[in-house]
């Protein structure tokens, strides 16, 4: 065996050496991507998609709230006050039908004349105190809703619904009225959107197959207390399961990371 | 010169392969992660469920106190921004510099810096590892020279200090904005809420906060959160190594065993729980990993940690104790009540002792405030009856006080004295209600 040959061999076994060297180096980089660090909730992600759960990118930042304190304001006495419309009232809350219906025109769109609708205290009580919420309004309803501490009051018991018919005319409206007391406890920080998914798909809150829509973050009424609401910081989560036109409403205690059942 | 290299190709080829598996290995030695990563994720997926309350969350600062011009202190609660929170929030982006230390072993120069005027005291409840301290803070300080934190006092100044104190031996490092930081954030969240006068002393060789002064407290409701004992058992005892749990009563304790190492106790006069863990083999946590290892196995437990706070630790016996804490006082029951205290496993057993109710939402209240007389009556009340030498520790906190059966809790403010090792209630201590 010469030099020459020895060499030969040398070189072809060093190129063998090279391409599996190599080729165990891009198949790590090709891979690395999907085997990065993944944290808890991203594991839960990826088995939600694996069960045909459709999530909407959810953010990891904790919000902050507080337990706070709220009353069902009266409206029956300056119910009895407002022109056009003829309302009743169940559970402290109003339901008024308007004599003539609010219809959309042309040069003034429906969510102006709303808007003119709560700045006038002749027709509305309170209008002034509600916001509109896009992500809380449906085809047939458009929510406004009260504030606490700048978040949206998730509960009907601060809510103003005008209900609308087929024709898009507004019908009359369902309306809420809370007055908010002080904090019972200083503010804190609460769980994540992303975290409040987690928990609902963990304890087996989010049937197979269904679409999460976006999460609003707002204030629920927990429990009643001495004729008093305490209401904590939630994540309100709407599913819709394929082939129903309805969806449902979840809502998650942001302080605690328990279900809230008491919908309403 | 081309005919050379036509000579010599053989040569240079082989340099060049050899050059390149060199170098390719090379690369394969500096990232190995290539080849490790594939079980992690599967593995992950398997373990248990997701913590609501970060490790920072637990590892908090309980009290605030402010430092007047005067050198006069008065403790905060009650603010509805909530400052704690605000300061260690605007805290996370300063960039503080040059640890120094400033004093040792000098109780005098010790009390001078906790007094520092026009400043902010964060106190811990007991001393905290300075990685966690870091990690709550965003900070860089070396825990190898200093090891523990007790308490933060952070000067208002365009670029403050910080000084970070530690009881033990009276040691205080100090740190140094390196630039201007944003106070308005912080003096917004100060506004309002309630103060109390304080006043640092130290009490056999303890610093302890005093109150000079009467002190009127309100008292607060809560309903209860009820742990389902089965979850408990579940989570706790069930893992692959286990076939089967088995459970005997007898005498109103509930026992569960899982094999020859894990035993569980209830006892339901009283919601409270004893696991045990023989796990034969010890392991040993340093000061600096032992809160992370602990807060980990806290977090296992599905105990609601929502107004959960660290609250003591023993580095002999490798032992934590979270509390329940409202507004930042900590709260006390006899039947350790929204308590969980674990011990590592450093003589070869896993300990915990924990309840199955804890605190879950405030409810308004409609009780009054109660006034308790100024820490100097107790603290000479203490010294006429023979205690005062053995009290090591002095906190205003509230008594566990059940309400509607079962269903609500109220918390009376009482002072509590650390009495040779176990915090007692002063009103117990004096009625002779505590085993001696």
């Amino acid at each position: 065996m010469n030099f020459r040959r020895i060499q030969w061999i040398f070189l072809w076994a060093f190129i063998v050496v090279d391409l599996v060297l190599a080729s165990t180096f891009f198949w790590g980089v090709h891979f690395t991507p999907g085997q990065r660090q993944l944290t808890q909730a991203q594991i839960t992600l990826k088995e939600m998609r694996g069960d045909g759960i459709t999530v909407p990118k959810l953010s990891e930042h904790r919000q902050s709230g507080y337990y706070i304190v709220a009353r069902p304001g009266d409206l029956t006495p300056g119910q009895r006050k407002l022109v056009n419309q003829t309302s009743r009232e169940n559970d402290g809350q109003v339901t008024a039908t308007f004599d003539r219906p609010i219809t959309p025109r042309h040069r003034l769109p429906l969510a102006q004349q709303l808007d003119f609708l709560l700045k006038d205290p002749q027709r509305i009580q309170h209008g002034q105190a509600y916001h509109y919420n896009r992500l809380l309004s449906t085809n047939t309803t458009r929510v406004y809703t009260q504030m606490i501490k700048g978040e949206p009051v998730l509960s009907s018991a601060g809510q103003l619904t005008f209900t609308l018919n087929r024709q898009g005319e507004v019908t009359g409206y369902r309306q809420g009225y809370l007055t908010a007391g002080k904090p019972l406890r200083p503010e804190n920080n609460t769980i994540s959107a992303l975290q409040a998914v987690v928990w609902l798909y963990r304890h087996n809150e989010i049937p197979n197959g269904t679409r999460l829509n976006d999460l609003t973050y707002g204030y629920s009424q927990l429990l009643t207390h001495a004729g008093q609401g305490v209401y904590v910081p939630t994540w309100q989560v709407s599913l819709r399961s394929k082939g129903t036109p309805q969806g449902e409403n979840l809502r998650v205690n942001a302080f605690s990371g328990t279900i809230i059942r008491d919908n309403n | 010169m081309i005919k050379r290299i036509k000579e010599n190709a053989l040569p240079i080829a082989l340099t060049l392969v050899v050059g390149l598996s060199i170098l390719l290995s090379g690369v394969a030695w500096i990232n190995p992660f290539h080849y490790e990563h594939r079980q992690s994720a599967d593995s992950l997926a398997t373990s248990h469920q997701a913590t609501m309350q970060t490790l920072s969350d637990i590892y908090q600062p309980t009290q605030l106190i402010k430092t007047q011009a005067d050198q006069s202190q008065q403790l905060l609660y009650g603010q509805d921004r909530n400052p704690r929170l605000v300061i260690q929030k605007q805290m996370r982006g300063w960039q503080l510099r040059r640890l120094t230390q400033v004093a040792s072993r000098n109780e005098h120069d010790y009390l001078q810096i906790l007094r520092t005027e026009q400043a902010l005291v964060l106190v811990y409840p007991d001393p905290v590892a300075t990685t966690i301290f870091n990690q709550t803070f965003n900070q860089q300080v070396d825990p190898h020279r200093l090891a523990t934190i007790n308490r933060i006092v952070i000067t208002m100044r365009a670029t403050p200090r910080v000084y970070l104190l530690q009881d033990r031996n009276y040691q205080v490092y100090r740190l140094t904005a390196t630039k201007a930081v944003d106070w308005a954030p912080i003096k917004a969240a100060l506004a309002g809420g309630h103060q109390v006068n304080v006043d640092f002393q130290i009490i056999n060789r303890h610093p302890l906060m005093t109150f000079p002064h009467p002190v009127t407290m309100p008292t607060y409701t809560a309903t209860l959160a009820h742990q389902n004992l089965d979850n408990l058992t579940q989570t706790l005892m069930a893992d692959s190594t286990v076939a089967a749990i088995r459970s005997t009563t007898k005498n109103g304790v509930k026992t569960f065993t899982a094999g020859p190492s894990r035993k569980l106790t209830y006892t339901k006069a009283t919601g409270q729980v004893q696991y045990e863990d023989y796990r034969g083999k010890d392991s040993n946590y340093s000061t600096q990993s032992l809160p992370t290892h602990l807060y980990n196995q806290l977090a296992a437990t599905g105990v609601p940690l929502e107004q959960i706070h660290y609250d003591a630790v023993v580095p002999a016996s490798q032992t934590i104790t979270y509390r329940s804490t409202v507004e930042g006082f900590p709260i006390f029951s006899n039947d350790n009540y929204g308590t969980v205290r674990i011990k590592a496993n450093n003589d070869g057993v896993e300990r915990y002792q924990l309840s199955l109710i804890s605190l879950a939402t405030p409810l308004p209240t409609a009780n009054k405030a109660v006034t308790l007389p100024s820490s100097v009556a107790i603290l000479n009340k203490l010294h006429q009856v023979g205690k005062l030498k053995d009290i090591r520790g002095l906190r205003l906190g509230y008594y566990w006080q059940p309400g509607a059966p079962g269903k609500t809790v109220t918390l009376q403010p009482a002072y509590y004295l650390d009495y040779r090792g176990d915090w007692v209630r002063y009103q117990d201590l004096i009625e002779g209600r505590v085993n001696e």
